[in-house]
């Protein structure tokens, strides 16, 4: 709902009609008030259809197709939206796509987490191939511990309660490069738009330079791949100023070239300023995390991290080198190769 | 106005808050004749002298698995109520050091505990923003644990600290990673108050800790990662009744002083405080030059009954206790026989003041009791 009414505050710039226009200002009403009740079970049904004609409405497409420009649009609006009657009836069901855009809600405004296990096997242990009739490998625990930092806001006092994990993935979405959010000024005064890549960049260096995760792995996954392949052929990627020096090998023969090298220039940036401060390398990993593959594979990868940092304490010759699982991106079998 | 207008006088106003800031300390100090351990000198007091037997390690409460985080006494009966890393409360019997209850939390996170005034609850809270309150007499389920009675929830940022209002039951104050501290009424589970935000005037950064006046329960203080402390009138939430400066790094622990006219602080600068209601003064500071080692981190205080001790825990594992006249270490629980061996979190005084009970990462907790019979000085 919230995507129909900030769409519709949008859109008001562009000429409309005047009911559809009375719905959209009471929507915005509710959201200012935070009385989401007023809306919410009851009406949806009811209101579904016009909800439809706002979606539909020209003016609103139009709107839609400038989301570049609006900061707090939420890139799902049109999979959901167009589909509004769908999901208001009473019959509808959330398909596991579905429940992948919707992106979760967690209970008030703490951290979520999750326990799950995978199985120790590696491409490069025997029996992953050759021995079928094995026994089966043992199944070591993980646990993930999802810390969203805009709940956790700029103090890092929580941190410490981390001290004992083993490592760190820290998400960063490559189609943020050109987009900007608010954030508030260090003088207190206010808040200014800043660009959020930039803002990643920060908090990235923050955690790297704190006390408590001094010789911890960090395994960056560099997200969104699929919306940033598209963008970087639209958008340069010295929109965002900390690449002003990204200046690509031409000619290029189609989109997914430029996307690559925009991808591992990225890669690299982040690479350089981990091992600046830390002077290790820094593990990289490319997703689309609606995806399940490749969010499967960064798993497989941060298990392989998380094996490598366990045996270089046990001074065991050639184990990283070995590894099916490069760092360096452009021979992972996962990268396409042109 | 326009906008850039706004902008202008709010930076404006916000200098001269910081000049006359600058100017108040300046005339602090110039009133500031002499700090109390100056004066109980030359009025001839001597410290406490400590004998091998007075203060010894009497039990050592083992069980959990993971860094115990903190620790709260039962204002009665002598039981102790411990929140650990490894996502467990454990209800201990002081005396004969057996568990009565170990609650298995729905968050393993946790950052805090308290008892409730009658002993029959138990608080907690941490990263998940909410706080939880168990019922210790009410029925386990199939799997053999307690469900929660009550959840506090509303904050948009960790509970850190929670304590309930002395007397009462029904009411408990926490302070949170979201910059506020929030008075709740337990049996609706709604909040009567909210202490600083985004609209009023309260802590700058996160808050770290709370702590109530025993001797007036609308008055408590909190401490923050703004540097600071803050004195709050329960029926005035719109602002704090005054903000007391002095530390150089994160306010990680407040406790009033037994009377209730002074608390002291704790803080990462290394430093204990002990602050005057009335006067909003520094009376003193504890610090005790470690050479060149890193500074150790202040963690948790606690006073004696009388107020005459101070102790302190701090982040290598020492525990000292100060001579609050005289401000000097009598006796370092870090150096003794059966000290803990990691960071001592959290430490707290049973209610008849007869023991200190030590809680650490190293996992365990320590009670220490006093031998003896002291002579008054």
């Amino acid at each position: 709902m919230k995507c129909c009414a900030t769409v519709g505050a949008t859109m008001q710039c562009h000429a409309t009609k005047s009911m559809l226009k009375h719905f959209s200002d009471w929507l915005l009403d509710i959201i200012a008030t935070g009385d989401l009740d007023a809306f919410f079970p009851a009406a949806t049904r009811e209101y579904a259809p016009l909800v439809e004609e706002v979606w539909r409405d020209p003016a609103t497409q139009e709107t839609y197709r400038r989301k570049d420009e609006l900061h707090f649009l939420p890139d799902v609006a049109e999979y959901f939206l167009s589909r509004a009657v769908e999901i208001s009836s009473n019959e509808y069901e959330p398909s596991e796509r579905d429940i992948l855009y919707a992106e979760g809600v967690t209970q008030g405004n703490g951290l979520a987490f999750i326990e799950f296990s995978l199985d120790d096997r590696s491409p490069m242990s025997e029996t992953y191939t050759d021995n079928l009739d094995a026994p089966p490998l043992p199944l070591t625990r993980y646990q993930l511990i999802r810390v969203n930092a805009k709940g956790m806001n700029e103090g890092c006092k929580w941190v410490e309660m981390f001290e004992d994990v083993q490592a760190v993935v820290f998400c960063v979405a490559l189609s943020d490069y050109d987009q900007m959010w608010f954030v508030p000024e260090s003088s207190g005064t206010g808040s200014q738009l800043q660009n959020k890549m930039i803002e990643s960049k920060e908090l990235f260096e923050t955690m790297i330079r704190h006390p408590c995760f001094k010789d911890m792995p960090f395994v960056l996954i560099l997200n969104k791949y699929d919306v940033f392949e598209e963008k970087v052929n639209r958008v340069h990627l010295s929109a965002c100023e900390w690449f002003n020096d990204f200046s690509p090998v031409q000619p290029h023969h189609n989109n997914q070239s430029l996307a690559h090298q925009a991808y591992y220039y990225v890669a690299m940036k982040f690479k350089d300023l981990y091992a600046s401060i830390t002077g290790r390398k820094l593990f990289v990993w490319q997703a689309r995390a609606r995806d399940r593959v490749t969010i499967d594979e960064a798993f497989k990868y941060t298990r392989e991290v998380l094996k490598w940092d366990e045996e270089k304490d046990d001074n065991y010759f050639g184990g990283a080198e070995d590894s099916f699982y490069s760092t360096d991106m452009s021979s992972s079998p996962f990268v396409r190769q042109e | 106005m326009s906008v850039s207008e706004l902008k202008e006088r709010h930076v404006a106003a916000i200098e001269t808050v910081n000049s006359l800031r600058e100017q108040l300390k300046q005339k602090r100090r110039l009133l500031l004749d002499t700090d109390i351990a100056g004066y109980a000198r030359e009025q001839g007091r001597n410290p406490v002298s400590f004998g091998p037997t007075d203060l010894v390690c009497c039990r050592i409460l083992q069980g959990h698995t993971g860094k115990v985080y903190s620790l709260d006494w039962t204002p009665e009966k002598n039981k102790i109520v411990s929140a650990s890393q490894d996502g467990r409360l454990i209800v201990w019997n002081a005396l004969t050091s057996q568990k009565t209850h170990a609650i298995k939390l729905p968050c393993a996170w946790v950052m805090t505990c308290a008892f409730s005034p009658a002993g029959q609850s138990v608080a907690c809270g941490g990263l998940d923003s909410v706080c939880s309150i168990f019922n210790l007499n009410s029925p386990t389920d199939k799997d053999g644990n307690l469900t929660v009675s009550r959840m506090l929830s509303g904050h948009k940022g960790y509970v850190s600290s929670c304590q309930y209002v002395p007397d009462e039951d029904t009411h408990l104050i926490t302070s949170s990673g979201d910059k506020t501290c929030v008075l709740w009424d337990i049996t609706t589970g709604l909040r009567t108050s909210v202490f600083g935000g985004e609209f009023q005037s309260g802590h700058t950064a996160d808050v770290l800790s709370v702590s109530i006046s025993r001797s007036n329960s609308r008055m408590f203080v909190s401490g923050s990662c703004d540097s600071t402390a803050r004195l709050w009138d329960t029926r005035v939430a719109s602002r704090a009744v005054r903000t007391f400066h002095g530390h150089e790094g994160d306010v990680n622990t407040v406790k009033f002083f037994p009377d209730g006219n002074r608390f002291g602080t704790g803080s990462d600068d290394g430093t204990c405080r002990l602050f005057d209601v009335r006067t909003g003064h520094q009376l003193q500071v504890f610090y005790q030059q470690h050479g060149d080692d890193e500074i150790p981190h202040v963690t948790s205080i606690a006073f004696s009954i009388s107020g005459r001790l101070l102790f302190v825990g701090y982040s290598n594992g020492d525990c000292y206790v100060w001579d609050t006249l005289l401000a000097e270490v009598v006796l370092n629980l870090g150096s003794m026989q059966n000290s803990h061996e990691a960071r001592i979190s959290c430490l707290g005084l049973s209610a008849d003041g007869s023991a200190l009970c030590t809680g650490s990462w190293d996992t365990n907790l320590k009670i220490w009791a006093f031998g003896g019979h002291r002579k008054i000085i």
